[in-house]
């Protein structure tokens, strides 16, 4: 097993301190490993918006260790990983982090892959997303989740793009283009995931499923009898294990309404429900409805429908 | 006819000229057509970088002239991407002079301000385009050195055989559709639509650098042949929810015999007839998924299937993917904070 530690955000300097470890040259910001190590190269790309990309197309003889060591800045850094050919061991992903916690890589000996590494300061960052509407929601998300670690399998869109640019390296003059293009792509693609990730986090955080059944439960309870004063929010806090605070702002955000209004606008529908009917006197739904008098009744009544309940 | 003149050197200039002509105000860098020409709209803003684009997707009334004056001590070049449907095709009018491009037909075009460019739209003809602006310094700072030299030196070789113009294909047309329809829907409009119009670029600059090849790959076609090429491919995705013309049609409209036109349509396009035919109308399913407010059986009916299933695999057949699949982008397996997989321990 070879380990290769560092802590450069500088891929020219990475690649060298890598070739170092390897006892390998850098030509043409390029390296070839030697084969006791691996089969297979990695190189630098610089490309016209100013980031850097190192890409390796390689298979290691043995186990190598990448262990980034954290920087006292902060940079992001992007990782497209691609196992070819079957393998059990490892998958194909997308890696993004920042530098300023360490993290480990290993690549397996005897898996072929393609790893595809960008690092962007947080200034690139921010300009990047700054620009957009919806940017300051991706970026503070990234500022909240420190250290930020997302990972998710590479799809079908990344392979394409990966393989788009291995295809165009014959095509020296326009190579460093069509590289950008497909980067810029990678990114787009990530952060537009990333953004529909945070608004699903949003709706859904908040409420798991079986808070869901516990809050239908209380709902029931709230509702099952108007004859006698509803529990207070003690006693269904209890029934929803939950704490008051918690329930009210759950009820509120599953319901539409608060707690006791949700209470009151059913005991009023059902009074109208009653008269309705037919069946019941005025008096008969007060008392049904616990009300101590008839003209308590019909001032709740008005001020919930604007019209007295004997014009129903 | 409506004509306008101008020299203007980036669109969002142009679009304020042509906000004058209509006597209209554009709002957000968005020019709507008012009722009284016509109808559709056009935006322009610039890259980062300082390449100058226009997005239109517009229709006039009457036919509609554009006159771009020659500014030789400026130099920079325009690369248009123009997809014409419907109208006529002829003017209403007069016919225009032999040096007028008569936008009938789909062409991606490149232009330089070297030289006078005049353009008329017939009437009721909708004309989708996206227009780049660039200069030299842009091509330095985007490709290496020698390869922005070979571009300049091959504009004038090309231009001389009249051979800077690009037929419009599968891969086109769907970026163009792409920047036209999605602009105002996608959470990070600016990177996309600078990712989209820098792909058209790329596509462009890398057919343009191919012809620049000693050995040119359709240098046997004729002129004309190419134009009724590019005819046959127009009316071949031009409408996917009914079945394809056969190519006996085909044939008939372009004057040739099946079997030559089905050589060369493979030649210019790359694909057989009807491979291409199917390619185009899967990018085109797939930039209407993309839209977002179509249900995948719905986009089925569009562009031909009543059987989602077989829309499915086709789908599947050309992208790899499943319709459905096209916007899972990192599901469970996903991980937001907190610790890294074991992988990375």
């Amino acid at each position: 097993m070879i380990k290769i530690e560092y802590n450069l955000t500088n891929y020219a300097d990475l690649l060298k301190h890598v070739a170092n470890m390897l006892h390998v040259n850098v030509t043409d910001d390029c390296i070839f490993f030697s084969e006791a190590v691996a089969t297979g190269f990695a190189r630098l790309l610089k490309l016209p918006n100013g980031l850097e990309i190192l890409m390796y197309d390689f298979t290691p003889a043995q186990d190598i260790v990448f262990h980034r060591k954290k920087t006292v800045k902060e940079f992001f850094s992007f990782r497209f990983d691609e196992i070819l050919g079957n393998n059990e061991t490892a998958k194909s992903s997308v890696f993004f982090g920042n530098t300023t916690h360490e993290w480990y890589n290993v690549a397996t000996a005897g898996v072929h892959q393609r790893n595809i590494n960008i690092i962007v300061s947080k200034d690139w960052l921010q300009k990047l997303l700054g620009r957009e509407e919806h940017g300051d929601t991706i970026l503070n998300f990234i500022a909240l989740k420190t250290p930020m670690y997302h990972y998710e399998l590479l799809d079908i869109e990344y392979r394409r793009l990966i393989q788009e640019m291995t295809d165009v390296a014959m095509n020296k003059q326009l190579e460093c283009f069509v590289v950008q293009n497909r980067v810029m792509m990678m990114m787009e693609r990530f952060f537009t995931g990333l953004y529909k990730k945070i608004g699903e986090v949003n709706l859904n955080i908040k409420i798991s499923a079986e808070e869901i059944v516990r809050l239908k439960q209380v709902e029931q309870a709230l509702v099952a009898d108007f004859s006698s004063p509803p529990p207070n929010i003690n006693q269904l806090s209890r029934l929803a294990a939950m704490s008051p605070s918690k329930l009210k702002e759950l009820f509120k955000k599953m319901f539409g309404l608060p707690l006791y209004q949700h209470y009151q606008k059913n005991r009023m529908n059902k009074a109208k429900a009653m008269l309705l009917s037919k069946k019941y006197s005025l008096q008969q739904v007060a008392d049904s409805l616990g009300y101590g008098s008839v003209s308590d009744f019909s001032k709740t009544f008005v001020k919930a429908f604007e019209q007295l309940p004997e014009e129903i | 006819m409506p004509e306008l003149y101008y020299t203007d050197n980036n669109y969002v200039d142009f679009v304020n000229t042509c906000a004058r002509m209509f006597n209209a105000k554009p709002a957000n860098g968005c020019l709507t057509v008012p009722e009284n020409y016509g109808s559709g709209h056009m935006v322009a803003f610039t890259l980062t970088g300082g390449i100058s684009v226009l997005v239109a997707d517009v229709a006039f009334k009457d036919d509609f002239f554009w006159q771009r004056n020659a500014t030789p001590n400026h130099q920079f070049f325009i690369l248009q991407v123009n997809e014409i449907t419907g109208g006529k095709g002829v003017p209403a009018q007069k016919q225009p002079s032999p040096d007028t491009h008569l936008a009938q037909q789909s062409v991606v075009q490149l232009g330089s301000s070297f030289t006078t460019s005049k353009l008329l739209l017939p009437a009721q003809t909708r004309m989708r385009t996206v227009k780049l602006i660039f200069e030299k310094q842009h091509l330095i700072n985007l490709l290496v050195q020698d390869a922005a030299e070979k571009f300049v030196a091959g504009y004038f070789s090309l231009l001389a055989q009249k051979n800077n113009n690009d037929a419009i294909d599968a891969g086109y047309r769907s970026l163009l559709y792409e920047i036209i329809v999605q602009n105002s829907t996608h959470p990070l409009k600016n990177m996309f639509l600078q990712n989209r119009v820098l792909l058209l670029l790329e596509r462009f600059l890398l057919n343009f650098m191919e012809k620049l090849q000693p050995v040119e790959k359709a240098a046997h076609l004729k002129e004309e042949e190419i134009s009724r090429l590019i005819k046959v491919e127009a009316l071949l995705v031009s409408d996917f929810a009914v079945p394809p013309p056969t190519i006996e049609q085909l044939a008939k409209i372009s004057a040739m015999s099946p079997t030559k036109l089905k050589k060369d349509f493979k030649t210019m396009y790359g694909l057989p007839v009807y491979e291409y035919y199917q390619k185009n109308r899967m990018y085109r399913a797939k930039a209407l998924l993309q839209e977002e407010i179509y249900a995948i059986k719905q986009v089925g009916t569009m562009v031909g299937y009543t059987n989602l299933g077989h829309f499915a695999a086709s789908f599947k057949k050309e992208f790899g993917i499943l319709p459905s699949e096209l916007f899972n982008v990192g599901r469970a397996d996903a991980l937001v904070g907190g610790r890294p997989p074991a992988d990375f321990e």
